[in-house]
């Protein structure tokens, strides 16, 4: 083996052992005890609060099945049914946020925009910790506010609750 | 010889010894005479027939032949698994649609069986303003009294929700308040009219509008039986009397009757005299109103519509004609019975039904819904509703077209706050005799008002303790001093760092103690409800305890005109100035409007259009009228979900805590208010979908000497309790709120020098850094 070569092995064992070595560990920092008198502040706790529930109670399944028979109706631009249908699944379940996501497009479509923002805000309310309504009713503010100026499509015929 | 004698025998003579010629010329001179009154006669009655003809063509010759009542009706109740049917009220609302207890089976629409453990119901056709709704069987299967499950008894299917109809409120009559729903002869079952005809009318389709076999006939019976059993009246002038003419006997109106009934059946054809007739006539009285046509008198004495009545039914109604109230199955069960079974005895001798119809016909029990006056149902509220609709339509349209008026009333929470008025009114009235004004002339009156805040729902409505003896409504017309229940929207300026002048958290502390501040060129300083000052308080501490002192430091440091900027965007029309009273609500608003202004609490920053008419529909079903939700943004979330935070607070312990010890549960948020002097007591409170607005007090302003908490609060809690379930649900909560243990009295940060600690809302970014520093529990310092 040549000089060189030999120096380049030792140069790489050398360099090896120092960058595989794992560090050394910290100490952990030493708990003093508190001096007689002396107040330990406790950090801030914050939490937030609960989101609605969005539950599957016979309230809001009747409240659903009256979101449902409104799709259809809208589905078949019946617009009108449509919109009864949506009303009567938000007064049957006040906190049901897809049915007033659902008022708030049947109103974009018959071109009410100003009543279909302030209804998607109250289905933004009452949907914020669905990740996939969200992202539904972003899509629809963009089309309302003409973000995107885009027909809107038609309400897929299946929905996730 | 007397003069007389002598005078008449000259005349004689003289008669005999006319000569031809003179005879001659009085035969001319009658004979003119009588070709005059002849042709003035014949004048005269082409005349009087043109004007029957003109009269005849102008009110039975067009489409529409009555004056239809528009009909007010309630919003539709729906059922799920899980309603209380007890709570609800369920039997009572069927009773009122029209719905018969019929024992143990149902058989058809209208009727409904309560069995141990279920309630079937076979629900009504409706005709809803986009929907055509045809009605089934349904069974409602029970536990105890709560729904467990829906079937659709028709096809087993398991139902989520079972759809009731609207229940009529109200009829807006012209002058001669006949009830009536019209019909086409196709409707009308053919045992009914075979029934009419052979007991009114025998000869009907043989006559010429008068019969005079018909009336030789009913003379002969009068005579034999020495009183007036029998009519001659045919059909035609029965129709033509109610119709045209008046109810009062006289020789003049017969005479009219006869005249216009040949007039008519020379013009029409005998299906629609038929139908007019069927149309027509008069079938008892309702209240005020009258029950008019076979269809009303068919929904009102056996909850049917008229082409669902059985052979017996068809029997008793054609019986019924005669005298209407004396046979009258609601109040004469076994009159009605035997004049029943005389009319099917008739149909079977005239063999136009067979001897089983009969056998089975005559022991049908006659099965009525239970009688139902509609007068008086939620007057204040059909005043409203007839207010607004008077904009819309002349009020002879309201009185003759038969419009359908929707409108958003839960005819259950309406009989609720009708109940809770007047009993709590009376039950304060004797609590608290020794405070009220003694020998006060007028009543204390109350008002209560319930709206449902996500959609803008007015669904209660009662403007006054008695309707009887006062109609005017204090729901939408009064105006009163709010006093505190306005202070909430001080507290939503403040804490909305956009349109406050000062950033306020809930904890913030503010100096309750005395100022004076000129106000119009005055002097102004607040005083406390308890006469004290609090010192330094926390925001909270000063709206749970309704402090007006630190309100009104509060409101001076967010900027006045932004105060009365923020009531104006909850829709307070009312003049607000911006002077220092304000923040105690010092001026003047309409309740219905405090009541809509606090829905934006629980609608999180949203403002719902209130709305009592959804929709106005023609006879024919088209829809005039399509009122829809409506709602925007008018504050942000974060500031409106801290004060309603804020405002549950006032419930849990303030100044309604009350409302807890009198066993209202579940969450909810709400104000007290009172006035200077104690002039109004009023309480607006909310859960997350429902609001209540109550206000007690006198309509000259006399000072009562209570509280909200004392007089308005307890009727709020009684109406609560019957209609909204204890909330298990919170508010929702915006995105950027945060929740942070603090000192209750400082507004620090608690730690654990200050124990006594709450969970406060703050915007994220503006919790508080600072850690209480109380020095005076040393006992309670952590050492680890």
């Amino acid at each position: 083996m040549s000089k060189p070569i030999r120096t380049l092995i030792f140069l790489f064992l050398i360099l090896f052992t120092f960058t595989a070595c794992p560090p050394a560990a910290k100490k952990p920092p030493v708990k003093k005890p508190p001096k007689q008198g002396e107040v330990r502040e406790k950090p801030k706790e914050v939490t937030r609060p609960g989101q609605p529930s969005q539950v599957l109670t016979p309230q809001r399944k009747a409240s659903d099945r009256l979101v449902d028979k409104g799709k259809t109706s809208l589905d078949a631009k019946n617009y009108d049914q449509a919109l009864q249908l949506f009303q009567d699944a938000a007064n049957v379940d006040p906190s049901n946020g897809v049915a007033y996501y659902y008022l708030a497009l049947t109103d974009h479509y018959l071109g009410e925009q100003n009543t279909a923002a302030g209804l998607l805000d109250k289905a933004e309310s009452l949907l914020r910790s669905d990740q996939y309504w969200m992202g539904k009713v972003e899509e629809l503010r963009a089309l309302i506010t003409g973000e995107k100026p885009q027909v809107a499509p038609l309400p897929p015929v299946v929905d996730q609750y | 010889m007397p003069i007389r004698s002598k005078y008449r025998k000259e005349k004689k003579e003289k008669k005999r010894g006319r000569t031809f010629r003179e005879k001659a010329r009085l035969f001319w001179r009658v004979l003119k005479i009588a070709v005059v009154v002849f042709i003035i006669a014949a004048v005269s009655i082409w005349y009087y027939l043109g004007r029957l003809d003109k009269m005849i063509e102008e009110k039975f010759d067009q489409p529409r032949k009555w004056n239809l009542p528009s009909r007010v009706l309630s919003d539709a109740d729906y059922f799920y698994p899980g309603v209380d049917t007890l709570k609800r009220k369920l039997i009572d609302k069927l009773d009122r649609l029209g719905y018969r207890n019929v024992g143990t089976a149902i058989s058809g629409p209208g009727d409904y069986a309560q069995l141990p453990n279920q309630i079937d119901i076979y629900l009504h056709d409706f005709s809803y303003p986009h929907e055509e709704f045809k009605g089934f069987p349904v069974r409602l299967s029970l536990e105890g009294t709560v729904i467990t499950d829906i079937t659709n008894l028709a096809d087993k299917e398991s139902l989520s929700v079972m759809k009731l109809e609207p229940e009529e409120i109200s009829s807006i009559f012209d002058e001669r308040m006949e009830d009536r729903t019209v019909v086409t002869l196709k409707d009308v079952p053919p045992a009914l009219i075979e029934s009419i005809v052979l007991i009114e009318d025998e000869r009907f389709f043989k006559h010429r509008g008068v019969d005079p076999i018909g009336i030789l006939r009913a003379m002969g019976a009068n005579v034999r039986a020495m009183r007036i059993a029998q009519g001659g009246s045919t059909l035609t002038q029965q129709l033509v009397k109610n119709f045209f003419l008046y109810p009062k006997k006289s020789i003049l109106r017969k005479l009219n009757e006869m005249l216009i009934a040949i007039e008519i059946e020379r013009h029409h054809t005998k299906g629609e005299i038929l139908e007019a007739y069927l149309n027509e006539i008069y079938l008892g009285q309702r209240g005020a109103s009258s029950v008019s046509g076979v269809a009303e008198a068919a929904k009102y004495y056996f909850g049917k519509n008229v082409n669902q009545l059985s052979i017996g039914e068809c029997a008793l109604l054609a019986g019924m004609i005669r005298i209407p109230n004396e046979y009258n199955p609601l109040k004469h069960k076994d009159n009605a019975v035997a004049r029943r079974n005389f009319v099917l005895k008739r149909l079977f001798d005239a063999e136009l039904i067979n001897k089983d119809e009969y056998e089975k016909a005559k022991v049908e029990p006659i099965i009525s819904p239970k009688p139902v006056v509609r007068v008086g149902r939620a007057p204040y509220f059909i005043d409203f509703v007839k207010q607004q609709l008077a904009v819309l339509y002349p009020q002879e349209i309201l009185q003759s077209e038969g419009l359908r008026i929707f409108t958003t009333l839960d005819m259950s929470a309406q009989l609720a706050a009708e109940g809770v008025v007047t009993r709590d009114l009376e039950k304060l009235e004797k609590a608290n005799a020794s405070v009220l004004p003694k020998d006060h002339a007028e009543p204390l009156q109350g008002v209560l008002i319930a709206m449902q805040p996500g959609n803008g729902y007015l669904r209660a409505l009662v403007g006054g303790r008695s309707y009887q003896d006062s109609q005017f409504n204090r729901a939408t017309q009064a105006k009163r001093q709010p006093g505190s229940a306005f202070k909430p929207f001080v507290y939503l300026t403040a804490l909305d760092p956009r349109m406050s002048k000062t950033s306020f958290t809930p904890a913030s502390t503010v100096d309750d103690s005395s100022f004076s501040v000129e106000s119009g060129g005055k002097e102004w300083s607040p005083k406390n409800y308890d006469k004290k000052e609090h010192g330094t308080v926390t925001l909270r501490a000063a709206l749970e305890q309704s402090l007006n002192i630190a309100t009104s430091k509060i409101a001076i440091d967010a900027g006045l005109e932004n105060v009365v900027e923020t009531a104006k965007k909850a829709g307070i029309s009312t003049p607000i100035d911006a002077v220092p009273s304000l923040a105690l609500g010092a001026f003047e608003v309409i309740p219905i409007e405090l009541a809509a202004a606090y829905t934006v609490f629980p609608n999180g920053g949203i403002f719902a259009e209130p709305i009592s008419i959804m929709n106005v529909v023609t006879s024919k079903g088209e829809v005039l009228e399509n009122k829809t939700i409506k709602m925007g943004r008018v504050f942000d979330a974060q500031p409106v979900y801290l004060t309603t935070n804020i405002m549950k607070g006032v419930v849990d312990h303030g100044t309604a805590a009350s409302a807890r010890a009198m066993g209202f549960d579940g969450i909810a948020a709400g104000k007290t208010g009172t006035t200077s002097n104690y002039k109004d007591a009023w309480f607006v409170g909310f859960t997350p979908n429902f609001l209540a607005l109550t206000w007690v007090g006198y309509d000259d302003n006399a000072v009562m000497n209570m509280s909200g908490a004392r007089a308005a609060l307890p009727m709020w809690v009684d109406f609560m309790k019957e209609m909204a379930p204890p909330s298990v649900q919170d508010f929702p909560s915006p995105p950027d709120i945060v929740l942070v243990k603090i000192d209750k009295e400082s507004g620090k940060l608690a730690n654990s020098k200050c124990p006594d600690d709450i969970e406060e809302a703050f915007i994220e970014g503006t919790e508080p850094t600072e850690h209480c520093d109380k020095t005076d529990k040393a006992s309670d310092v952590e050492t680890y």
